[in-house]
């Protein structure tokens, strides 16, 4: 954990922090798993508070929430995923847990869409599912994305589900959930490319480098979905002061 | 061995239409009598399923379990409403939050599940292998056998979770507690060694051949 008061320009440091809560506040992480336990969740909740960085959105799950809240406050918006990771729950489900995460204060949600319709190209399933969902919760959340497996896709597969989700009126896609369905370069360029600016696209699995976030960045992407977000933040701030030569 | 098989999708991303029928397929042709799906593979079996006599079971809150009582009776109660097909539930625990909370959490968890589910076959999913590292399987056991679940599935054998799946000793181990009050199902280690080292029965994919 880099401390500030050792660089002698106060004036750079103060700066390199608040390039350091930018950057952090495009970003995303939290802890989830079958095993982990409010305990699990807390040290994690603890790391971030110690270094003094707020994310975009705190990943966790909805059992977990009133306990996070209760540490955090309602300053820190929390992010629950509905269905993840493979979006197998009924449409009444998702919007059941929806109405459930809008109750308890979850500002921030990414719903998996039914995989087994994409998949079997079921694209009309498809558009049909986002639109229900748009249509009940599409500005109950300060973000709702909708998670494409795009790692496991086709390049026409993506195409053809993003043009779903364009009808359905969706906004912001979460391309692929991580647990090791990872995000690629190529996989947001297609997007882009055939959907110029008409979605807001989180990538998410396997960010763990600086390089690999700010590549998302300079794409466009404004909130991208890593774990590894307080290492990152350590290699920003070290490389922003010696770039300054304030170390 | 047939009747020892539990054939599944549910550890599997990519699942199509096409792959779900091919193991109901598959079912049938081994004469493997139960097929275990999530709520958005039943539309596309669930007519075939019942002309080739193979018995559809839900998966309830795969694979993270990490939803309250309600959340999951209410899985329940609805799939109960859409497909009367279905004759039982393997339902994930909160096993995150069993371990903070310990047995309070697990008992409303089994009562609300075992309600939701009547008169349906209800079956649990854990990971064995953190209830035994904490010392919580005779509890564990103990709160199943009370509700009067059916069996235990040993493992959720989601690989992207980094859950530590468990081993044959931990099997062992977990057999010795469980006893005959409760059968146990193979999952997230080989399915011989499931078998062998007393699970009634395994979950098993589209490699079932492997095992026949």
């Amino acid at each position: 954990m880099f401390d500030f008061s050792t660089v002698k320009d106060q004036a750079i440091a103060e700066k390199v922090r608040c390039e350091a809560m930018e950057l952090v506040g495009h970003c995303h992480f939290g802890l989830q798993g079958v095993d982990k336990t409010e305990q699990d969740v807390k040290a994690v909740v603890n790391r971030m508070l110690k270094r003094g960085f707020q994310p975009f959105a705190f990943d966790t799950e909805i059992v977990f929430v009133p306990m996070i809240q209760s540490i955090l406050g309602s300053g820190q918006r929390l992010h629950c995923a509905i269905s993840y990771p493979m979006g197998r729950m009924t449409l009444h489900k998702k919007l059941a847990d929806l109405e459930r995460l809008k109750k308890i204060g979850v500002r921030d949600v990414c719903v998996v869409l039914d995989w087994q319709a994409i998949f079997s190209e079921r694209y009309g399933d498809v558009e049909r599912e986002a639109a229900v969902l748009m249509k009940e919760y599409g500005d109950a959340f300060d973000k709702n994305a909708f998670v494409i497996p795009a790692t496991l896709m086709s390049d026409t597969a993506i195409i053809n589900t993003c043009k779903a989700l364009d009808q359905a009126g969706v906004y912001s896609v979460k391309i692929n959930p991580g647990a090791k369905l990872n995000v690629s370069y190529e996989e947001i360029q297609l997007i882009n490319r055939n959907f110029p600016r008409r979605f807001d696209i989180h990538p998410s699995g396997g960010i763990r480098y600086l390089g690999e976030l700010e590549r998302y960045l300079e794409m466009g992407c404004q909130v991208i979905h890593t774990a590894a977000t307080l290492d990152i933040v350590e290699v920003f701030i070290e490389r922003q002061l010696k770039r300054y030569e304030a170390i | 061995m047939k009747e020892a098989i539990v054939l599944t999708n549910i550890t599997e991303y990519y699942v199509t239409d096409v792959i779900t029928e091919n193991l109901l397929y598959k079912a049938a042709e081994y004469g493997v009598g139960e097929l275990l799906v999530g709520a958005s593979s039943i539309p596309a079996i669930k007519e075939k399923a019942k002309k080739l006599g193979v018995s559809l079971s839900a998966v309830i809150a795969y694979p993270s379990g990490a939803y309250n009582p309600d959340a999951k009776a209410e899985e329940i109660n609805e799939l109960n409403g859409l497909y009367p097909e279905i004759d039982a539930y393997y339902a994930v625990v909160s096993l995150g939050m069993y371990l903070s909370r310990g047995i309070v959490w697990l008992n409303a968890e089994l009562e609300a599940l075992k309600t939701a589910s009547g008169k349906h076959r209800l079956y649990i999913i854990t990971e064995i292998a953190p209830l035994l590292k904490n010392k919580k399987a005779e509890e564990f056991v103990a709160a199943c056998t009370n509700f009067h679940v059916e069996g235990i599935v040993v493992s959720t054998g989601f690989e992207p979770y980094h859950a530590s799946f468990p081993t044959e000793a931990d099997v062992r181990a977990f057999r010795l507690i469980s006893g005959n009050a409760l059968s146990l199902i193979g999952a997230g280690l080989d399915a011989k060694t499931a078998l062998s080292t007393g699970c009634k029965k395994v979950l098993c994919g589209l490699d079932v051949e492997n095992l026949l």
